[in-house]
């Protein structure tokens, strides 16, 4: 699957995770790369993206053995900016079925 | 490509793509290798999972990095840090001293209690009154004792978790990662909480009750609800005991 695709949507894909419950980078990592074929090392870039535009904020927390982990929360902008991505998304994503189903028959 | 290789080539384009706060990202990124060997991978597995680092470097670029207070704003901060920290350690000075005073207070009714049930009168220092009476008065003090002693240590925890929470704070305030702020209630663990508050409602409970029976006691001894004048104590004129 091209590529391109992919990373447009890894951050909708990061919001919705962040949407249901704090996350650690590591554990979005692990839990995308398991489902859709991305290198592991992507996730960071847009993790950063994500707090340097207000959309999250981190925070650490003391895990039992090893060192404090940093945590993703939404933000409240985060929260909105997300409710709006998804609806835009789906829309979309209806949409261009709709046209690819029409062309196939 | 092991972890030290990966982590030196993440940080050489880094560099060269001017990514700011480049140690935070590199920490991130040795985490990663932790997590992942820790799962049974191997350096050169997850370094080839993880990307090639000119390519992480490049999304990298163009992020702006996190504000942090620096040079005259961070003068000014460790200033007025400065100045609420003095009054701040004048306050738990002032607490120290006060849960000091409690623990020394706690003794008192220990020495008096410990007396009237071995039925001594070491300095002279006990009214007088029937055994009974004593006995019952003995373990009052005692339960009294034991109430302060646990609200000397609920006032210690308190202090401590006070100075915690303030220590994390200033620490949030200068650092770049904000570690989750501090309650300043005392924080014990639920097995402590639980026996000390049996202890406090075990030793309420018998003050309460000894004193009432000790009460009971000496007025049915002297006939009198005023047993102080009966068995002659502050100076009245003893006329039963």
């Amino acid at each position: 699957m091209n590529i391109q695709y992919k990373k447009g949507v890894l951050e909708l894909c990061v919001l919705s995770l962040l949407a249901k419950r704090d996350w650690y980078g590591y554990e979005i990592s692990e839990f995308l790369s398991q489902k859709i074929d991305i290198a592991d090392g992507t996730v960071y870039p847009l993790l950063r993206k994500l707090k340097s535009e207000g959309l999250v904020t981190t925070y650490l927390s003391e895990a039992s053995g090893g060192p404090p982990r940093k945590y993703y929360s939404l933000t409240a902008t985060g929260r909105e900016t997300y409710a709006s991505d998804r609806t835009d998304y789906l829309n979309f994503a209806a949409t261009v079925q709709t046209i690819l189903e029409e062309q196939e028959t | 490509m092991t972890k030290q290789e990966y982590l030196n080539e993440l940080k050489s384009e880094l560099n060269k793509n001017v990514v700011a706060d480049a140690e935070d990202i590199l920490g991130e990124y040795e985490q990663h290798f932790l997590f992942k060997l820790a799962d049974g991978f191997s350096e050169e597995e997850i370094a080839a999972k993880l990307g090639a680092p000119a390519q992480i470097a490049l999304q990298f670029a163009g992020i702006p990095g996190e504000k942090k207070a620096k040079g005259g704003k961070k003068f000014f901060l460790v200033l007025w840090l400065t100045i609420i920290g003095i009054f701040e350690a004048m306050l738990y000075g002032a607490f120290l001293s006060f849960i000091v005073a409690l623990f020394c207070a706690s003794l008192v009714p220990a020495a008096l209690g410990v007396e009237f049930i071995a039925g001594l009168n070491y300095l002279n220092i006990l009214p007088p009154m029937p055994y009974s009476g004593a006995i019952v008065f003995g373990i009052t003090l005692l339960a009294a004792s034991v109430i302060l002693v646990v609200f000397a240590i609920y006032c210690l925890a308190y202090l401590k978790q006070m100075v915690r929470a303030s220590l994390r704070w200033r620490k949030n305030l200068l650092g770049a990662e904000a570690l989750p702020l501090l309650p300043m209630s005392p924080q014990f663990k639920p097995k402590t909480r639980r026996a000390l508050r049996t202890i406090l409602l075990w030793a309420v409970l018998i003050f309460a009750i000894g004193f009432v029976a000790g009460y009971a006691i000496l007025t049915i001894y002297t006939h009198s609800f005023g047993f102080w004048h009966a068995l002659g104590w502050f100076g009245y004129p003893a006329t039963v005991y």
